[in-house]
């Protein structure tokens, strides 16, 4: 039985409040979700996605709202936020903001070595954090981060949130700048974490990632939650979308072309194999 | 809700005001670069020089006044003396506690080596106020003049010294830069800082002694100044991607004319810089003291 994991209520957010360049982020978020669920949170730049993520760590406390997370009230000030890191990973936008330390090696350590460990079982943790990710631990435990391609500086990022071993992983815009190669590859290990039961939020703008990873979606826009569901639900929504500055997974869209030509096929699918089921069945009347 | 510490333990930002543009449109705003610069350049001359507290109180009312003028929110330029203020305050307890050298004057307390005499406490008085009012009317002239105008001025300013052989264009760029970059690069201390946090490194939300916050600070810098190196690199791409050859035969879109404002607040800063001295050079200050005893 799963249960509530992260809650977030009536939560806003001023940058530099107080000061001649205050900017408001978030007006009022509502948001739930469930162990073991991955969310998707959409919406165009701005809106207010990596704002809200960098509150499930910490790293931002509210200003106004509550924010609890696995049981923990963030606004709290006895709160341990260390803790609460362990718990939550966050992959930032870019890696370069994720990765300081010269050596791939050291950084996907640098969170472990603040948790305590020290030794063989630090080793042992850097290896199983960097084989989560697909890298080989001998080949890129000693090769210099500014060395790395974008595909491979994700991979390390990621590795390095990983090896804290968190119960809930934030992911900001996590396919943003790979090759599709790239992408897939990524994609396909966060949903081998999704099937060992990590619980997901991605912000992203790529609606295609949606469509292949969400559990449940909530769209963004200037700050406040516009849409939210399931993400076959919120596809069919594509005008609703669209007013909003954002697209639907290319599926929705090849879709919505055939209806519009005439042909009497469903809005709701999210993969090329259920899109050739639904074509199939219009043409042949099946 | 929560006091204003805890909630901006990263928000690095808030507290640099050295270097931030605050575009209000005021009197201040539209003054001449080169008028302001030489203004700014005579102001923090004055202030350095002048041991007359009577004086830097009267220079700290006149930047006061020039911030209310420029429509300045005075508790934002404050905030920018909030980095600086442990060390001013380690240094006005140094100053307090050494023993003077000569003029030695009335001993107010004295224990084993420590000696704490009125000249102790006006120095320390006074290196609080210098530092303040310096903070203070640099703050001023960069919230009034942005990137473009102190280019230009500087490099106007410089130009007779061109024919001496200093490339003055490339020496306005050059500082120009290095002004912009202060809020930049503690935008990215700040993504660091959030990136390291995010992995178990203790920040200490604000708390801790001086010497525990600043040890906390030292595993930034690393990272800091390569992110600051690499800054530079593309920047240094961006400009030649766009035709940035140097000074030489470069022209304006804008050209400087200097008007009656400028001039009047010219003098102003000029009498400014007179009172100060003639406060130092008469001791004003002492004249003050015995009318008061």
């Amino acid at each position: 039985m799963s249960g509530t994991l992260i809650e977030v209520q009536g939560l806003c957010h001023t940058y530099m409040a107080g000061t001649p360049l205050a900017q408001p982020s978030l007006r009022g978020i509502e948001l739930s979700v469930d162990e073991g669920q991955v969310a998707a949170l959409i919406g165009a730049t701005g809106s207010g996605k990596s704002t809200l993520l960098q509150h499930l760590n910490g790293l931002l406390r509210p200003q106004q709202g509550r924010v609890w997370v696995s049981g923990h009230d963030l606004g709290d000030p006895r709160t341990d936020l260390r803790r609460i890191r362990r718990l939550v990973g966050l992959v930032f936008q870019r890696p370069e903001d994720q990765l300081f330390e010269t050596y791939v090696g050291d950084d996907v350590a640098y969170g472990p070595r603040q948790a305590g460990l020290r030794g063989t079982e630090l080793r042992e943790r850097v290896r199983w954090a960097v084989g989560l990710v697909g890298l080989d631990f001998e080949r890129y435990k000693d090769r210099l981060v500014g060395t790395l391609s974008g595909g491979e500086r994700r991979k390390a990022g990621l590795a390095g949130v990983l090896a804290l071993r968190p119960s809930i992983l934030l992911l900001d815009e996590p396919t943003a700048g790979l090759d599709p190669a790239a992408r897939s590859d990524l994609l396909a290990q966060l949903s081998v974490l999704h099937q060992q039961g990590m619980t997901m939020l991605i912000a992203t703008h790529n609606m295609d990632d949606v469509a292949a990873l969400a559990d449940v979606v909530y769209v963004l826009e200037e700050g406040r939650i516009a849409l939210r569901g399931r993400p076959r639900e919120v596809f069919a929504q594509a005008g609703a979308l669209e007013a909003l500055g954002l697209s639907v997974p290319s599926v929705v869209s090849i879709m919505a072309a055939l209806r519009a030509t005439g042909l009497a096929v469903p809005l709701s699918v999210l993969t090329l194999d259920e899109a050739e089921v639904a074509i199939l069945a219009a043409v042949c009347g099946l | 809700m929560e006091e204003e510490g805890a909630l901006s333990e990263f928000e690095f930002l808030r507290n640099v005001t050295i270097g931030q543009y605050l575009p209000t449109g005021s009197a201040v705003h539209q003054l001449d670069p080169r008028a302001k610069l030489a203004m700014v350049v005579l102001f923090l001359a004055g202030v350095v020089i002048s041991t007359s507290l009577a004086g830097l109180v009267v220079a700290l009312a006149a930047v006061l006044a020039g911030l209310a003028l420029a429509r300045i929110p005075l508790r934002y330029a404050l905030q920018g003396v909030r980095p600086a203020l442990p060390f001013l305050i380690l240094l006005a307890l140094l100053q307090v506690f050494t023993i003077p050298q000569n003029d030695v004057g009335t001993v107010l307390w004295k224990w084993w080596l420590l000696t704490v005499t009125v000249t102790d406490l006006v120095a320390a008085a006074l290196t609080l106020l210098r530092f303040v009012v310096l903070i203070l009317g640099l703050s001023l002239f960069s919230f009034s003049t942005n990137t473009t105008e102190l280019t230009h001025g500087t490099e106007h300013l410089l130009r007779p010294l061109q024919r001496l052989g200093l490339p003055a264009h490339e020496f306005a760029l050059a500082m120009t830069i290095a002004v912009r970059f202060v809020p930049l690069l503690a935008l990215e201390a700040e993504r660091i800082a959030k990136a390291q946090a995010s992995r178990g490194a203790d920040f200490g939300h604000g708390r801790g002694s001086f010497v525990q916050r600043t040890l906390r600070m030292l595993p930034l810098l690393v990272p800091l100044f390569v992110t600051a190196l690499r800054r530079a690199d593309t920047l240094v791409m961006a400009m030649e991607a766009r035709c940035y050859t140097g000074g030489k035969g470069r022209t304006h879109l804008i050209h400087l004319h200097a008007r009656r404002a400028d001039a009047f607040a010219l003098l102003v800063v000029l009498l400014l810089v007179t009172l100060l001295l003639t406060a130092t050079w008469l001791k004003v200050d002492a004249r003050i003291w015995s009318w008061i005893l």
